[in-house]
Order: structure tokens, then C-alpha cells, then sequence
């Protein structure tokens, strides 16, 4: 790569400072990398629109290019950028040649070699599962030693340097390394390998990326700004004093904010308040520097914008880093506030930030320190001024019209999702604005190809330069300049680069890492509020995880749930610390470009995951997600492809998911089957005009599944079990009508369908698009068969009001189930009456009886939830087009309200087994902490840890925690009743159902509004 | 930095005229000031961070 012929235009180079030909070698690769790994970025940003584009090889799929993409141009472009022009400007500021300046070729090739062999790995898919933090441990090795290396050598000239003064670009640079080698520690061997999983894991994470872009690319990138801007603007530097502020204050504030990452999650409230404060606090380093830089280039504006030698592109590059700086910055530290971040976090906003300060920023400081240098190098003067200006206005344009729009974004799905809107609809809002993010990369990309062109140019054609004389070493003098230790280099080493940096780890990544909530692996069950243990993942579900891991699910998917902006209506109840005590990685996510995961286990089943992981467009027209065939068997004939053995895994790990805070969709509140009450108070205009609307409606969300044609052959259906609903034959499941088991159903029992979903099945619940949406697909459905134009549905049978539950009316019905139920549905009501296949549907495929006992969307359950009102109209109208006859002549309404209470106890009673099971703990064994058998060890732990821990844990996560008191039961079985039977809303569950566990087991009590731990 | 020699012979009495120049560095720097307004940030920015450490230390508490 390099030139031979402009290498020799500099020798001797042993006469100079700066070795030039080391400097130009790294450059050359700097300029190759600043070139590719923002292309793979242009790659990745197609696919937001053309999801298929690359799509159907998985070393090209979004998941692996985009680690490439962040990886390469922080390491890549920025990096090796920094690196090279480490070696240029340590030697002049020391005034001595660098300190085993030979490794620097060494150091060269080996990070070139890590990047060309990292990205590789990525690209098949070997991720460690930390965002920015992606490699494997052979390429973090590799990195780790070269970045250690360079530090050492910086670190030996600087405290051996003869120039005697310690210039602001030096304390950035030494602090750059050191801090950057204790986060690798932190990044590459603490969090993936030291036994810190969940909350703790988090905690860490949030530290260490943002110590990737604020004690790396901040102070690496303010290196090369504060070194290059003077010399570019040929002025002195404004305030050395300035250059104090900036310096100490990041060097205080910045190692805290990290946690900033993941506010509303489960890590303690007052660690998140700390970041918050922190982010904000980083004003004082951003407009200190901002006033220092804008300071040198006062009365310099005419030379900048009139010149065109490569001095005065470099100003302009570094000027256009340092506004870019002001602004990014800003919207960073803004961004943290709680109000801010709830509406714009996970959102195309913090896509905004990091381009603002990674590329708009740090990137572009670095192409300006390039242009400077470059001449000076290479001995040739800049080939092409109107290149540079056009690679100028390019980034200009590219630049702001990428960051605006992303932040522009961000507000527009933040308030969509505030506001209520169905997470596609969020998507498909933004596929425009996508379009027009490509455009704006490209237009970047053009640009760094134009300085590509202009840089080789300036070395094959460009006239010679008159600046790149040699500067000799200063002579070893031994002149003392009494500085204060705030200007030294040991005062940088030790108080900014390491004290401030183990303060920070301590308090934001320690200390919550050693509260008890952190790694105590139970969790407040969501239908009981009872203290439960979770399940640690099958063989099979870790794989899966991994899985997970390799594809970048994870870049797309949060698995982490807000207490605000109406998540947990959304999604399900919000996240808790007990759930992550299992994940290392964790997968909390930064970003959701599909919905949140966390709580998606049951929600679909199998079959539907399979359809959608085929082709995610055949089941939502709509998705952006990319195909993943390579999850599957080869397809034989017109069958549908059938999972390999990675795919189940995956799909096991996905129904795993949510399952930890106990079976919670019985009682979420956004499916409660009440909801289709409200359409009696709300009468549907039923003219024609509502069609068209329902039509829309149906092509975007049920034609995958249901077809064109409505007759349940939509491109999916071949891989679904039970099959889509047929509309062609005008006969539907659940009906609250009369006239038998194919009478038609009101908009009322449709509405309720579509709302709540058929849990085990394929249909998923619509409650998240309007509820206009929803009653005009339902008219769209009603055109696909004629029977809606020659019959209209009939009244609603009449149900007498629920009468108490008692032992009495459960044993009743135990009693008729036995008779006439039991056949169908087995003694014990699990579905196993008759042997599997028996039955089959009016369109000949096979249906099982219904399980009472299984938890919500578990396959075979009841597919509309265990509510009362839903049960008896079921026993009294049948399931349409299956076995399940109407049983209204068979039993009266007070038979009928018993078996109810029969069915609904079989659920109870199994839902309390699986309480059970889950583990009811001693609260005194769950909150212990010191817990050494040594007296005086146990006694220090006592007298000093726990009192920190006491004070830590105060204001922690929102969950509740244990309070030490005894729990009934008798509690429990009251929540699950409640959320099943309307009796219990006029209190008239008898108490003798309530109390049938006890006194079998150990209690305990939670508290729902603290999560103070009450230690032995 | 206390001892930083002066190039700058318009200001010699005034500190923050005082110009310090790096021999092969290619560069100088002022000793300078900071500027009063960003003083009032500082001081702004701390007491806000002192109130709102305080404010939220804790998590509110959940609606009853």
C-alpha cells in the first residue's frame, strides 16, 4: 500500500520526530477503512426498506453486517485513523521520537489483521452478545495488546519527553489509552466471563459502551482536535485554562453516565439518577472545549473559508467535528432525562446521537487531522481543492440530513408508541424517512470515496510540498517548568485516568452488583403477587439463546419492558431485576426496530414463529425483519419447511420468554375479554364506507395467514396447525348467539377474537391497533361468505348473573362434567378423554378437546382464557365447526354456572401446583447477605458492607421485594380467582376455596411498593 | 501551568496573555480565561445536579 516513491522522498526519516513512513503506512489503511466500513453501513440501511436486499445469505443478513458496521468504524475508520496520527503527533509534542517506535509497524499489521479477522467473524456470526463489544476473545486479545502496546509507548515518550511543556492534546491522548485498556478489561473478560449475569451485567455494559464512545472516541478524537485545529487555523490555542476544565471535568463526569443506557430498567433507581445527572453535568466539558476551539479559530474564519490548501480543508473538517460536537453532545445529554428518553430511547434518536458523535463528530476530526497531515507525509500538496470541497458540502448535506431526520424520527415512533400506535404501524411510518437516511449515507459515502481518490492523487500527481521538512529531536535538557499536578502527566495517569475510572466502576457497576435483588433469581409472580423462584434455561434454551446471540436478534429486540409510555399495556407487566439472573450476556437491548421480546414466550406458537422466521413478510406484509432459512430443514415437495435443530432451539428459547413472572396473560389487562362490552357502547357505523377501511386493514394484518380470498390459505398457512379460519364457510368458533354451533356470531364475540387472540394457535391478539381498525376488518370478513347476506346472526343467549363460588357449585359441576364433559375432555378435564386424532374440524383437520389445566397460550389449552362469562357461553353455543356441540338443551344456567366453576377451579388448582413448584422460599434464606460461617468475617460484612447495601438498595428496582412477613395462600388463590370469575367482584368467592392450601406450606409476604431488603 | 513564558509582548502584567509556544510541536498555547458565562453554567449545572440527586435518589413511589 504504500508508495515507494513518496517513501523515499522523506529519508533520512531517521532525522525527523515523526517517522513518517510509519505514519503514512497507517494512514493509507486509515483512508481504506474510512472508506468500507461506512459502504457496509449504506449496505445495512437498505435493508430498512428492501429487507430482501442481501437477504438470503446469513453471513449478509442485518444482524451480522451491523456489529461490522459499528465495529468497523469505530475500530476501523476512527480508530486506525487515531493510531497513525498517535505516531505523528505524540513525537512533536514530546520532542523526542517516539518510544519503541519500531512496534509501530508491528502494531500496524496486527490490527489490521484483528479487523479484516474480526469482521470476518461477525460476518459468521461469532458474537459475544455485548453491543459494541461483539468479538470474540482471540480478536479482543489481539486488540487489547496492541492498544496496551501503544498506550506504553505513549506513556514512556510522554514521561520522557523533552519538550517540557504537557500540551491538552497529550492528556487526552495518554487518558484515551489507559482509560480504553481498563474497559477492555472491564468489556472482554469481566462481562462475558466473570459471573455477573442480569442486572449486574447490565450495569456493567452500560459502563463499558459508553466508555467505548466517551474514554475512547471522545478523548481520542479531542487528541487529534486540540493538536491539529491550532495548526490548521495557524493560531494558538485560545484558554489553557479552558483546556482544564473540559479535561477534568469529562474526566470526573463521563465515567458515570453509562447507566443512562438502560433508565426504567430494573438496575437501581438512584445508580440511574447518578448517570442522569452525570450526562447533564458533561455540558461543562463539551461548551469548554466548544469555547476553546471556536476561540483558536476567531479571526481566522476568512483564511478557513478562502483558502483551498489542505490546511484549510482540515479546519473546515475539524470546525464542522467541533459544531457537530456542540449539537450531538447536547441532544446526549438531554437525551438521558427521564421525560426525554421515555418518548425517544429505542428509537432512531439515539441512532441520531451516536452518528452526531461517533461519525458527525469524531469521524470527521479525523478526516480533518487526515487532510493536514497527509501533505506532510506523503511531501506532496493536496491534489484536488475542488474534491475536497465537494467532499466538504457532501458531508455537510449527508451529515445533517441523516442526524435531523433520525432525531426527527425518533420523536414521530416515540409519540406514535405514547400514543398507543401498533408497533408495525410505528415501523411502516418510518420506511420513508429511511429512504431518505440511505440517501443521505450515500451522499456521505460519495464523499469519503471523492477524499479516497484526492488522497491517492495527491500522492501519484500532487506538486511538492514545502512544509514536510524534517524536525529534529530536541536536545535532552534539564530545564524544570513547575506545574500544578493538574497539568502533569501523573496527575493525568493516576487521578483522571485510573481513580476516576475505579470510582465510577465502583458506584455504578459494583455496588449494584452486590444487592441481594441483583442475583436473587425470584421475581414478584404477576398474577398473584406471590415471591416465586425462576427457572434457569433447558440445554435447549440456552442454545437457543445463542442462537439468539449469532443472528442480532438482539440489535432489533429489547427484552426489557418500561414502567412507562404504556408499555405494560403493550407488551405485559414490566420488567424485574429476578428475571436476568440467568443471562450473561444480557439482552436488554438498546434499540427496538421490532417490538420487545421479553414478554413474547406463548404469546405466538410454534407454528407461527416458523412461518414467520421463513419469510416474516408472508405473515406481516408489513416486517422489515429478514428471512432466516438457514433455521430450517431443505423443504421436501409443496410441505412446509420443517425447523432444524438450531430453529427449535431458537423457538424454545423465544417460548421461554416472559414465562418467569408466572402465567400472567390470564390477567393482562389489554385482553380482558370485558373489552367487547365496550362495542355495545360504542355502535359501529355498519354502512359500506367502513369497507374499504376493513379491507386495508385485512391486507396488512390477516391476509398472511387467511389469504386474499379469506379461505384460510394465506402464504403462511401451510405452515400453521390449527389451520386459519376459513371466512368462506361462514362458520366461526366462539359465539355468544343462539341457534346452535354454526350460528352466526355478533361483531361483539368477533371483536373479542380478534382483540384477545386464540392462545396455542396462530392468531395473535390485535388489541394494539385501533379499535376502529378492528371493527372494520370485521365487516371486511363478513364479505368473503354470502351467509352474512342471507342470515343475520341471533341474539345473544341470555346468562344469568354468576352465582357464588362455593364448594358446593365446584363439586356440582364436577359432578355434570363427569357426566357428559369428561368424555371429550378426561376425568381431570386435561383433554385426554379421547385419544389424540379422534376428532376432526368441518374441514377435516384434526382438533383436540381443550385442556382446562394449561397455562395461557400453552398448545391444546383453552384458547379464549378461563373467564367465566366466555366458558359458560362456550358450554351453552358450542365451538363452531368442531365436535363441541351446544350444550344449551343438555344443561340449565345453574348447571352450566357449576361446571364453570368446575373448569375454572381445574386451572386454579393447577396454577397453585405450578406455584408451588416454582419454589415458596424462606424469606430469611432469600434476604440473607453476610452469610461467611467465619465470626469476624461475618461480623466486618455486617458492620460495614451491609450498611451500604441497606443504603444502596433503597430506591432500587421497582419490584417488590421480601418485607419478612407471612403470606396466605389463601391470597393467591383469591388474586387468581379474581381474574377469572366476575363473583369476586361482589366478593362472593366463598372462603373455603380460597383456603384449601393450608396449612401445607411455608409463607411469605411481598411488598408491592418497596424493594428495601430487610436483612437478618 | 505556572511558568509558561510569554510571546505575547502586547499584555506582558496579564496572566491570561501569557502564551506558552512548543518548541517542535508547531504550536503555542494561551493561558487564557474562561469566560464568566460558562461559569454561571457550571455553578448552574451543579446546584440542578445537587437538587435533582436528591429529588430522585429514590424511586417514586407506586400509585395506591
Amino acid at each position: 500500500m504504500p508508495d515507494q516513491r513518496s517513501s523515499n522522498l522523506n529519508e533520512p526519516v531517521s532525522t525527523d520526530l515523526v517517522n513518517k513512513e510509519l505514519v503514512r503506512a497507517w494512514l493509507w489503511w486509515a483512508i481504506v477503512w474510512m472508506t468500507v466500513f461506512p459502504l457496509v453501513g449504506l449496505l445495512v440501511s437498505i435493508k430498512f426498506h428492501y429487507p430482501d436486499f442481501l437477504g438470503e445469505t446469513s453471513w449478509l443478513t442485518f444482524g451480522r453486517l451491523r456489529p461490522v458496521h459499528v465495529n468497523g468504524v469505530i475500530f476501523g475508520a476512527f480508530s486506525t485513523t487515531v493510531l497513525g496520527l498517535t505516531y505523528y503527533l505524540v513525537p512533536r509534542l514530546c520532542g523526542r521520537r517516539m518510544a519503541k517506535e519500531e512496534w509501530g509497524w508491528l502494531f500496524l499489521w496486527g490490527w489490521n489483521i484483528f479487523l479484516v479477522s474480526g469482521s470476518i467473524s461477525l460476518l459468521m456470526g461469532y458474537n459475544l452478545g455485548f453491543e459494541a463489544d461483539e468479538f470474540q476473545w482471540p480478536f479482543n486479545i489481539l486488540r487489547g495488546a496492541i492498544l496496551a502496546g501503544v498506550g506504553a509507548q505513549v506513556l514512556t515518550t510522554i514521561f520522557r519527553r523533552e519538550e517540557k511543556g504537557f500540551y491538552v492534546a497529550l492528556w487526552y491522548m495518554l487518558a484515551a489509552l489507559v482509560w480504553t485498556v481498563m474497559n477492555l478489561l472491564l468489556g472482554n473478560v469481566i462481562l462475558p466471563y466473570v459471573p455477573m449475569s442480569g442486572i449486574s451485567n447490565t450495569a456493567l455494559h452500560g459502563l463499558y459502551i459508553h466508555y467505548v464512545v466517551g474514554l475512547w472516541i471522545t478523548p481520542a478524537g479531542l487528541a487529534l482536535m486540540y493538536y491539529f485545529l491550532p495548526l490548521a487555523v495557524k493560531a494558538p490555542l485560545f484558554s489553557h485554562r479552558l483546556s482544564l476544565l473540559g479535561f477534568w471535568s469529562l474526566a470526573f463526569f463521563y465515567p458515570f453516565v453509562g447507566t443512562h443506557h438502560y433508565l426504567f430498567s430494573p438496575i437501581p433507581y438512584h445508580n440511574q439518577t447518578i448517570s442522569i445527572v452525570t450526562s447533564m453535568m458533561l455540558i461543562i466539558p463539551v461548551w469548554a472545549v466548544i469555547t476553546n476551539l471556536f476561540g483558536t479559530a476567531k479571526g481566522r474564519w476568512a483564511a478557513i473559508i478562502g483558502n483551498n490548501d489542505a490546511d484549510s480543508y482540515a479546519a473546515k473538517f475539524l470546525l464542522l467535528a467541533t459544531f457537530f460536537y456542540l449539537i450531538g453532545c447536547f441532544q446526549g445529554s438531554t437525551e438521558a432525562l427521564r421525560r426525554v428518553q421515555e418518548l425517544t430511547h429505542f428509537t432512531d434518536f439515539v441512532i441520531s446521537h451516536s452518528h452526531f458523535t461517533v461519525f458527525a463528530t469524531f469521524v470527521l476530526a479525523a478526516v480533518g487531522s487526515l487532510y493536514y497531515v497527509w501533505p506532510r507525509v506523503t511531501g506532496r500538496q493536496l491534489w484536488s481543492a475542488k474534491l475536497a470541497s465537494w467532499h466538504v458540502w457532501l458531508t455537510i448535506a449527508g451529515t445533517t440530513i441523516m442526524l435531523v431526520g433520525l432525531a426527527a424520527q425518533g420523536f414521530i415512533q416515540g409519540s406514535m408508541l405514547e400514543y398507543g400506535a401498533n408497533f408495525v404501524d410505528s415501523v411502516v411510518e418510518m420506511k420513508p424517512w429511511w429512504v431518505t437516511r440511505t440517501l443521505a449515507g450515500a451522499t456521505m459515502d460519495i464523499g469519503f470515496v471523492l477524499m479516497t481518490i484526492n488522497l491517492v492523487m495527491t500522492v501519484r500527481a500532487g506538486k511538492p510540498f514545502e512544509g514536510a521538512a524534517d524536525i529534529s529531536p530536541l536536545a535532552a535538557s534539564t530545564a524544570q517548568v513547575k506545574r500544578a499536578w493538574i497539568s502533569r502527566p501523573s496527575g493525568v495517569f493516576i487521578v483522571a485516568g485510573i481513580a476516576f475510572f475505579f470510582l465510577a466502576v465502583v458506584i455504578q457497576g459494583i455496588l449494584p452488583s452486590i444487592l441481594p435483588q441483583t442475583y436473587d433469581p425470584t421475581v414478584v409472580s404477576a398474577s398473584t403477587g406471590q415471591l416465586i423462584r425462576v427457572a434457569d434455561y433447558t440445554p435447549e434454551e440456552r442454545k437457543g439463546r445463542q442462537i439468539y446471540i449469532r443472528e442480532g436478534c438482539w440489535y432489533c429486540h429489547s427484552q426489557f419492558v418500561r414502567p412507562v409510555t404504556g408499555e405494560n399495556l403493550r407488551w405485559g407487566p414490566v420488567a424485574q431485576a429476578g428475571e436476568y439472573v440467568y443471562d450473561q450476556p444480557q439482552m436488554l437491548s438498546t434499540r427496538r426496530i421490532g417490538p420487545d421480546l421479553s414478554r413474547v414466550g406463548r404469546k405466538y406458537g410454534d407454528d407461527w414463529q416458523a412461518a414467520h422466521h421463513w419469510d416474516p413478510r408472508e405473515v406481516v406484509p408489513d416486517s422489515i425483519m429478514p428471512r432466516f432459512p438457514w433455521l430450517f430443514e431443505t423443504a421436501k415437495g409443496d410441505a412446509a419447511p420443517q425447523y432444524n435443530e438450531d430453529g427449535k432451539a431458537l423457538v424454545a428459547y423465544l417460548q421461554k420468554l416472559g414465562s418467569s413472572l408466572d402465567d400472567w396473560r390470564e390477567t393482562f389487562v389489554s385482553t380482558r375479554l370485558t373489552n367487547g362490552i365496550s362495542l355495545q357502547a360504542n355502535q359501529l357505523d355498519r354502512t359500506q364506507d367502513i369497507l374499504p377501511r376493513g379491507k386495508q386493514v385485512y391486507l396488512r394484518r390477516c391476509v398472511g395467514c387467511h389469504g386474499e380470498k379469506g379461505d384460510g390459505n394465506g402464504p403462511s398457512a401451510r405452515f400453521l396447525n390449527p389451520k386459519p379460519r376459513d371466512f368462506t364457510s361462514g362458520v366461526f368458533k366462539f359465539r355468544s348467539t343462539a341457534g346452535g354451533a354454526d350460528s352466526l356470531p355478533s361483531d361483539e364475540d368477533l371483536f373479542v377474537t380478534v382483540t384477545h387472540g386464540l392462545w396455542g394457535t396462530a392468531m395473535p391478539p390485535w388489541y394494539s391497533i385501533p379499535a376502529q381498525e378492528r371493527l372494520a376488518v370485521i365487516q371486511y370478513i363478513k364479505t368473503f361468505s354470502p351467509v352474512w347476506k342471507n342470515s343475520t346472526p341471533a341474539a345473544a343467549i341470555d346468562i344469568p348473573e354468576e352465582p357464588p363460588v362455593t364448594l358446593a357449585s365446584i363439586a356440582r359441576g364436577k359432578a355434570q362434567f363427569e357426566g357428559v364433559c369428561a368424555a371429550c375432555h378426561g376425568m381431570t378435564g386435561q383433554g385426554d378423554g379421547v385419544p389424540p386424532g379422534t376428532f376432526s374440524d368441518n374441514w377435516g383437520h384434526p382438533v383436540n378437546p381443550a385442556n382446562f389445566t394449561l397455562p395461557a397460550g400453552a398448545p391444546g389449552g383453552v384458547k379464549l382464557g378461563h373467564d367465566g362469562r366466555h366458558i359458560f357461553k362456550t358450554i351453552m353455543t358450542g365451538v363452531g365447526g368442531t365436535p363441541m356441540p351446544a350444550l344449551a338443551g343438555v344443561f340449565t344456567p345453574q348447571q352450566t354456572w357449576d361446571i364453570v366453576h368446575y373448569v375454572q377451579s381445574l386451572r386454579v388448582d393447577a396454577h397453585m401446583t405450578a406455584l408451588k413448584l416454582a419454589g415458596v422460599s424462606d424469606p430469611a434464606e432469600e434476604a440473607r447477605f453476610c452469610t461467611s460461617t467465619v465470626p469476624w468475617l461475618k461480623s466486618a460484612c455486617d458492620s460495614f458492607v451491609l450498611p451500604i447495601v441497606n443504603f444502596c438498595s433503597v430506591g432500587g428496582p421497582q419490584s417488590a421485594r421480601v418485607s419478612g412477613a407471612r403470606f396466605q395462600m389463601t391470597e393467591a388463590r383469591a388474586k387468581l380467582w379474581a381474574a377469572l370469575s366476575e363473583a369476586a367482584d361482589r366478593q362472593q368467592i366463598d372462603a373455603q376455596v380460597l383456603q384449601l392450601d393450608q396449612p401445607q406450606l411455608a409463607f411469605i409476604q411481598t411488598a408491592a411498593t418497596t424493594n428495601k431488603v430487610k436483612l437478618p | 501551568m505556572t511558568k509558561a513564558h510569554t510571546d505575547d509582548n502586547t499584555h506582558p502584567a496579564s496572566a491570561e496573555h501569557a502564551r506558552y509556544s512548543y518548541q517542535t510541536a508547531g504550536i503555542s498555547e494561551n493561558e487564557g480565561y474562561v469566560p464568566l458565562w460558562l461559569w454561571l453554567v457550571v455553578v448552574t449545572l451543579l446546584i440542578w445536579g445537587i437538587y435533582y440527586l436528591l429529588a430522585y435518589w429514590d424511586a417514586p413511589a407506586p400509585p395506591t
